[in-house]
């Protein structure tokens, strides 16, 4: 599955691979620690993030808009 | 309806009549949609479309993505997807008949810009995957890309973290939806869908919920629905998934419309209980057996009511070019006579 930013989309296998592992290996044995993947994770959010605003997605406004602000507190600022 | 004029006590009508290769926007019969609006520009296409003897709907290129009819292996290798249902697991669990619901209509009080359509809540046991709760868990966020859905392009992790144990996680989902030509006109020409779906993953409490949101479609439909997969009480072997759906449907044209439609489609007919859900399943069987049930099949029934809105304004707008013949024919005779 792609990103929506065509670049990002090697560093979001990359990350997804290693999430995948990290998800079933780690944690849902009970291991929290996130930070295997964290560099990984680091670049791609950095990517995407670019992307979206390349291409005006705002997931604030939205969440705005139409959850009616309950979930504002989570929404990352592009 | 043609203007009536009279002219030294003779009594006829001022129709316009659309010709073929003649712009015909300005045609004065009556029309279901709204004059000089874009929704008449495209009913005076499809007018024309129709006296060419030519098909309306859907334009060439952009029909649906098939539905695969059959049950592939999931493709899926690609992680992190657009959470809702297990691709790999889910899709091979052969219990889907177990899910069990009846879909609540809600009425709400219907206005002209801003209507909720409809909940659509599956109750009970919900469906079943027989499939530990951690196997479909980790499918879940591999459900893309599907065969069976093919609208889903591209999944993209905004933010995640670890808080207290439970693994928060936004997701930005992208999808492309054909509509017919017809449709555009209520929608829009968007052709590709945002949805934001945020999840939580409890591992010790054995709990995932994914609550979904379409961003674009956009204005007009929204599609706000909660998933939760939950061990089995009585088997752990297996893994619970309940489902609850709202559409909204607002600032559209032929709203009421629209609104029977869905109502009609989603709540009415899946708020019979047991049959309903029935045929619900049949209907969305084929492309999502399972657990793989989503927000997905929700839009796909939208798009469906679409279709339906359009076939139904091609038979209205049949009736209207039938009508505008008439009575050109009418005016032809009293002129004649």
């Amino acid at each position: 599955m792609n990103s929506i930013g065509e670049a990002c989309n090697d560093l979001k296998k990359e990350y997804d691979a290693c999430f995948n592992m990290w998800f079933s290996d780690h944690f849902l044995k009970g291991n929290t620690d996130e930070s295997m993947c964290a560099p990984l994770f680091k670049v791609y959010q950095q990517c995407v993030k670019k992307a979206m605003k390349e291409q005006k997605i705002d997931l604030q406004e939205v969440s705005k808009d139409i959850l009616g602000g309950k979930h504002e507190k989570k929404v990352e600022n592009s | 309806m043609p203007a009536m004029t009279t002219h030294g006590g003779v009594l006829y009508y001022v129709v316009k009549v659309p010709k073929d290769g003649e712009n015909s926007t300005d045609s004065g019969w009556d029309n279901p949609f709204r004059p000089g609006g874009d929704l008449s520009r495209e009913a005076d296409e499809i007018v024309e479309l129709i006296k060419g003897g030519k098909p309306i709907t859907p334009t060439p290129g952009q029909q649906p993505p098939p539905l695969p009819p059959t049950l592939e292996p999931p493709v899926a290798e690609s992680p992190v997807e657009r959470a809702p249902a297990p691709a790999g697991v889910a899709t091979s669990a052969p219990s889907p008949r177990s899910a069990n619901g009846t879909a609540a209509a809600k009425q709400a009080p219907v206005g002209a810009v801003d209507v909720q359509r409809a909940i659509v809540k599956p109750d009970g046991d919900g469906a079943q995957a027989d499939h530990p709760w951690e196997t479909v868990a980790t499918a879940a966020w591999r459900k893309y890309p599907n065969p069976h859905n093919t609208a889903v392009i591209g999944t993209d992790v905004v933010e995640r973290k670890v808080v207290d144990g439970v693994l928060h996680t936004h997701r930005l989902v992208s999808s492309i939806w054909y509509f017919p030509k017809w449709a555009q006109a209520l929608i829009g020409s968007a052709k590709i869908c945002y949805a934001s779906e945020r999840s939580e993953v409890n591992p010790s409490s054995r709990l995932m919920v994914l609550k979904t949101i379409n961003l674009t479609f956009c204005r007009h439909i929204a599609v706000d629905e909660t998933l939760r997969y939950t061990p089995d009480p009585s088997d752990p072997r297996r893994t619970l998934l309940k489902q609850e759906a709202v559409v909204t449907v607002k600032g559209v044209p032929l709203t009421n419309y629209m609104e029977d439609l869905l109502t009609n489609k989603i709540s009415n007919n899946a708020g019979k209980g047991r049959q309903a859900m029935e045929w619900v399943i049949n209907r969305l069987n084929d492309e999502v057996k399972d657990l793989t049930r989503s927000t997905d099949e929700i839009l796909c029934q939208t798009k469906r009511s679409l279709d339906d809105i359009a076939s139904s304004a091609k038979k209205q707008m049949g009736d209207i070019s039938q009508k505008a013949k008439q009575s050109f024919d009418d005016m032809h005779s009293m002129r004649l006579s």
